[in-house]
This record gives C-alpha cells, structure tokens and sequence, in this order.
C-alpha cells in the first residue's frame, strides 16, 4: 500500500525525521510508538502534506509519488490522517463541512451527491459509532469542542469517506475509557484487506482493542526496533530507555 | 406650519478639530423642517433617483428627477449641507423598502424621522454614481428603527450619515459595502439621552484596487447609552480599506457600554487594511472593549480543508462562505446583505 523511503524531514532548518524507511502492506495494521518528540506526528504531518515541512525521500503511495502531490490530491488517493490536535474553524458548519467533503468524494467518483435525508441518515448512522450526536451539528467545526469530542469527530470524518489508508495520531489520548471502546470498534469496522491502518499511541490499551500485526518504536527520527504485538507489553513495563542503550 | 428643531452639539465640533483620526469628519449643525415630512405608507418600495422620489407614495410629491444640485466634487459636507433636504420622510411603525440610485454627480440630502415609540424597519439599497449624499435620520423618543443598508456605490462616492437617538431609542445599523471603485463614509451617530442605544455592524467588500474608507463617530451623550460598532472586511486584489471608529463619551456621562471590534481579512497579499479604534472617555463607570484585527485566511485551517480532499479554491470558498455567514448570524433579516457580500467575493453569482 505504502512504501516509504529514506523519508527526510525537516521544519524550521531542524532535521525530525532522518532516512525513514517504512513499508506498510495492505490490510495491516501497524502501530507506532515512541517518546515524545521523536518525530511520530511529524512523519503524519508530513504524509499528510503539510505546508511547514520540507521533504525529501521517497513514498510509493499505491503506485504514485505521494510527496509529488498536493495535500488534497493525497486525500483524494484515499490517505486520512487523524491529528494530534485537530484545528477548530470557526464559522464553518460541522455538518455542511462532513457533506461537502463527503459529496466531493462521490462527485470524484462519479456518484451524485447525496440528498439531505440519504446523508442525514448516514451521518446519524456513523456519529452513533463514535457517540456524537445531533448536538454537534450545528456548531462549528471543532470549535469549542472538548479534546475528546474533536478526535471523535475526525473519526467520524473517517468513517463517512472510508479512506483506504489511515493514520490516527494518538486518537486514544484524551478519551474517556467507554469514547476509546467506541473508537477502537469503529476502527475495526473499518478493517479490510483493501485497507491499511497507522495507529500512533503512547498507550497499550488502543492496541488491545485493535490489534496491530507490526510495531515499530520511533527515536530521534529513525524507527529504532521492529517487533510483532508482543513488544508492547515490554515497552509498558520498560519504557524506552534499553532501546537507547541497545542503540 | 413649520416647525424647527434645532440641536446644536458644540462637542461635535471640538472632537472633529482636536482628533486627528475625525479630521475627515465634518462639523455638523442639524435642523429639519417637519413641514413637508409625510409619512410613507408602510410595505410599499419607495424610490428615489438623484436625489427626488421617483414614485408617488402616498403622501408624498413625486418630483422631476432631475440632479438635485451641482455635485461638490470633493469630500465636503458644508457643500452640501447647505442645500434643502431633497427627501424628508416620517416613518411610522412598519417595515419599508428603499432604492436610492443616481445618474454621475448628483448631491442628494435626505431625512428620515422614526415617530416617537414606532418600530421600524429599512431596507434601504443604495446605488448612487460618482456622487455626494447626506442622510439624516432621528430617532425620536422610546422608537426603534433597524436600518439594513445595501450600499453598492460605483464611481466615486461619498456619503455622509448622521442619526440622532433621543432617549430611550434605539438604531441599529447592519449594513453591506461591495464595490470596486472609492467609497468614502461618515458617520456619526449621537446616542443622546439615557437608554439610547446605538449599533452599527457589518461587512465590506472590496476587490480591483477599490477603496473604502470608513469614518464612524459614536458619540454618547448621557449616562446609560450603549453603543456597539462592528466591521468585518474582506479585501482582495488590491483593494484597500481605511475603518475608524471613534467612541466618545461626554464627561459626566457614567455608565454606558461600549463595544469596538474591526477585523479585516486579506485574501491576497497586494490588500491593504488600516484600522484606528478610539475611545475618548474620560470618566470611570464605563465598561467599554475594542479590538482591531487584520490577517490572512490562516494556513493550518486551510491545510486542514486539504486534507480531508478539498483543493485550495474549494477550501478557501468553505472559509468565507462561513466568515460571511457568521458576521450576519444574529441579524434578523441579514440574509440579503449577507447574499451581497457573497455575490461580491464570488461565491455566488451576480
Ligand atoms: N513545524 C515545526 N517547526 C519546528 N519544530 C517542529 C515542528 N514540528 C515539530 N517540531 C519538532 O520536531 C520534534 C518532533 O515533533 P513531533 O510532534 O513529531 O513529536 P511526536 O513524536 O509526535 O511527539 P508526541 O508524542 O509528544 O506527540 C519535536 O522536537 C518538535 O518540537
Ligand atoms: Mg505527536
């Protein structure tokens, strides 16, 4: 699905990520932990497109040069990221932003808009999964959300276009133990062998919920150790000062 | 019968001289003549052509359309302030409906009386050429008037308004400025005695190296008025905008409230906004805020859009189309104006 190379990133002339390599298949669901500010949403960030980066290195995203492309044309290839911190934008509409974007999707596809009842009903549909409501509607997006709500609600922007590759950013920090199960269940709903899924975490308990087929432990910029989902114990107990000393 | 009412505000004029900012503003003295003020029947449009009602409304002359009076060419309110209203209307309660439009270089003088303890509500649609307007309009005690004003001024216009808000009145202003030539506004509005209150908010928008600049005096005459002054502009390719706002509370005036908040948003980089908000008080029991912002459509909201599959136009469209719709939220009846600024900034249309 993903096949990243020598990935080099830097923000403000400062080097994060440094000769990433990372091959993600399809249908696997990779984990990736690592202490604070060793590079995790950088690499999101940078995957994602964002304007602040400078990139170097190569991603093979299904057969295209990833970081040749604009950020929506990334979108438009079917990646998501769910941020660490997803940005508010006041004043425009939660709902009217979830169905333009989803009726971008289907016009790209060749499929009509949906009309309001059709995506009222799969809005409904989809915000149960994730526990938002009709309160949420009629706010703007994000705005004034909790940190818990503003993660939900990327999760429901994920649910409703159905990405084929999916980042999620520390999704799990910050929500409640009952939000984390919903969200676990709808990123499982999500699982296919068509799709591949990144879940960025500090935390084991996510990666109870969804399994993860490989781990990779990110330091300074460059994935330190590789492991099946038996590491993560190991990592909860331990931390991340052996690897440092393995290095 | 003619009947004079004459209010001489002395202060007026020592703030136009001592503040730089109001150096624009005129001096004004006010009279009006109630003689040939009739009322307008309520609901009916009523239309006006450089400067004379072009339709016979009930209750008023239609007279020949012809210019009013030599356009003064510069930005003076003495030029034509010396000239006789060329429309003096009373409203009563009810709701009415305004076109003001004009050939090049008309000079046009209106007034406008809200009767004591009437509730009314203008649309008014201002489209004047390359010409010079003053408007009057008073409040008078314990009526409320609710002004929406579409101004879409082409060529080179200068406009001048002037409200007085007796006691316990209130006039509120929502206004909408589109255009790609010069606009040239002021303002003053005197909230005159306890209970008046004052609001004036709304949104420009310019674009091609237009310019709109945008004088506002609040002025608050007695204890207990309030005032509130918003702008929120849109600039783009060039277009420049100039927004002042002066609030001034007479000494010995405790208590009133006053709220200031200009924000400009610059959609390309050639845009220029200036901003000056001023409060002159000088007594303590006040509770007053104000606040001038000018940015650019932030980067990380725009990237954020991106990212969930929306280009940069599309992105862009989804900010403004809620920027817009958020200025207007709250207005009771501001779906037009906010449709005029869309139209103006291209979402829709024209
Ligand atoms: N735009 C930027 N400009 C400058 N420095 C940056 C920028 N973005 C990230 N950094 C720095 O790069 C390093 C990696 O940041 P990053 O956010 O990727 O860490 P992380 O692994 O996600 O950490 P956490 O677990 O705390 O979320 C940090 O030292 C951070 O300060
Ligand atoms: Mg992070």
């Amino acid at each position: 699905m993903i096949d990243i190379k020598n990935l080099c990133v830097s923000a403000s002339d400062k080097k994060i990520l440094q000769n990433f390599s990372l091959s993600i298949p399809l249908g696997h669901v990779t984990a990736i932990m690592g202490p604070n500010g060793s590079g995790k949403s950088t690499l999101a960030n940078a995957l994602a497109g964002h304007q602040d980066y400078q990139v170097s290195g190569v991603v093979d995203f299904k057969g295209s040069d990833l970081l040749a492309l604009e950020a929506y044309e990334r979108a438009e290839k079917g990646l998501f990221v769910a941020f660490q911190n997803p940005v508010a934008i006041p004043g425009v509409n939660n709902l009217f932003f979830m169905k333009t974007i989803l009726n971008a999707k289907r016009k790209r596809e060749g499929l009509e808009p949906l009309d309001a009842s059709d995506f009222m009903a799969l809005v409904e549909e989809k915000a149960a999964l994730v526990g938002l409501d009709a309160k949420f509607w009629e706010r703007s997006l994000n705005d004034d959300f909790s940190g818990g709500e503003r993660k939900r609600n990327d999760i429901l922007q994920m649910l409703l276009l159905e990405p084929d590759f999916m980042v999620l950013d520390e999704t799990d920090s910050g929500l409640d133990i009952d939000s984390m199960q919903l969200v676990a269940n709808a990123i499982n709903s999500l699982k296919s062998e068509q799709r591949s899924i990144v879940l960025i975490t500090h935390y084991q308990r996510l990666l109870r919920y969804v399994q993860p087929d490989s781990i990779h432990v990110l330091m300074n910029g460059a994935i330190v150790k590789s492991s099946d989902k038996s590491l993560v114990e190991k990592l909860e107990s331990e931390g991340y000062q052996w690897l440092q000393e393995i290095e | 019968m003619v009947t004079r009412n004459r209010i001489d505000f002395k202060d007026v004029a020592a703030v136009a001289v001592q503040e730089e900012s109001w150096r624009r503003m005129p001096v004004m003295s006010f009279c009006y003549q109630q003689c040939r003020a009739q009322p307008i029947v309520s609901g009916k449009t009523l239309v006006t052509y450089n400067g004379h009602v072009k339709e016979t409304i009930v209750g008023l002359q239609s007279v020949e359309y012809v210019h009013s009076s030599v356009w003064p060419g510069e930005f003076l309110y003495h030029e034509i302030s010396q000239f006789p209203y060329t429309m003096t209307v009373t409203l009563t309660s009810g709701t009415y409906h305004w076109q003001d439009s004009s050939d090049v270089g008309c000079a046009a003088r209106y007034l406008l009386v809200v009767e004591a303890g009437q509730y009314c509500v203008l649309h008014e649609t201002m489209q004047l050429q390359d010409s010079a307007r003053n408007l009057d309009i008073v409040v008078k005690k314990g009526a409320s008037l609710q002004h929406y004003a579409a101004l879409k001024p082409a060529g080179q216009m200068c406009d001048h308004i002037q409200v007085w808000v007796e006691e316990g009145a209130s006039y509120q202003q929502f206004f909408a400025i589109s255009g790609q030539d010069v606009y040239r506004r002021s303002q003053c509005f005197h909230a005159l005695a306890s209970d008046s209150q004052v609001m004036v908010q709304g949104m420009v928008a310019v674009k091609s190296q237009g310019f709109v600049s945008d004088h506002t005096l609040l002025k608050q005459h007695a204890a207990n008025t309030r005032s509130i002054h918003r702008v929120n502009t849109i600039l783009d390719q060039g277009a420049k905008a100039d927004v002042y706002s002066t609030v001034d509370v007479v000494p010995k005036a405790p208590k009133v409230t006053t709220r200031q908040n200009i924000r400009h948003l610059l959609l390309s980089e050639d845009a220029k906004a200036f901003s000056k908000p001023a409060l002159n008080i000088s007594v303590d029991d006040v509770d007053c805020q104000h606040g001038a912002v000018s940015r650019m459509i932030d980067d990380d909201l725009l990237f954020y859009m991106n990212s969930r599959g929306l280009d940069r136009q599309q992105a862009t469209q989804l900010y403004l189309e809620g920027y817009v719709d958020t200025c207007f939220k709250g207005y009771p009846e501001g779906d037009r104006l906010a449709l005029q600024i869309k139209k103006a900034i291209g979402l829709l249309d024209e």
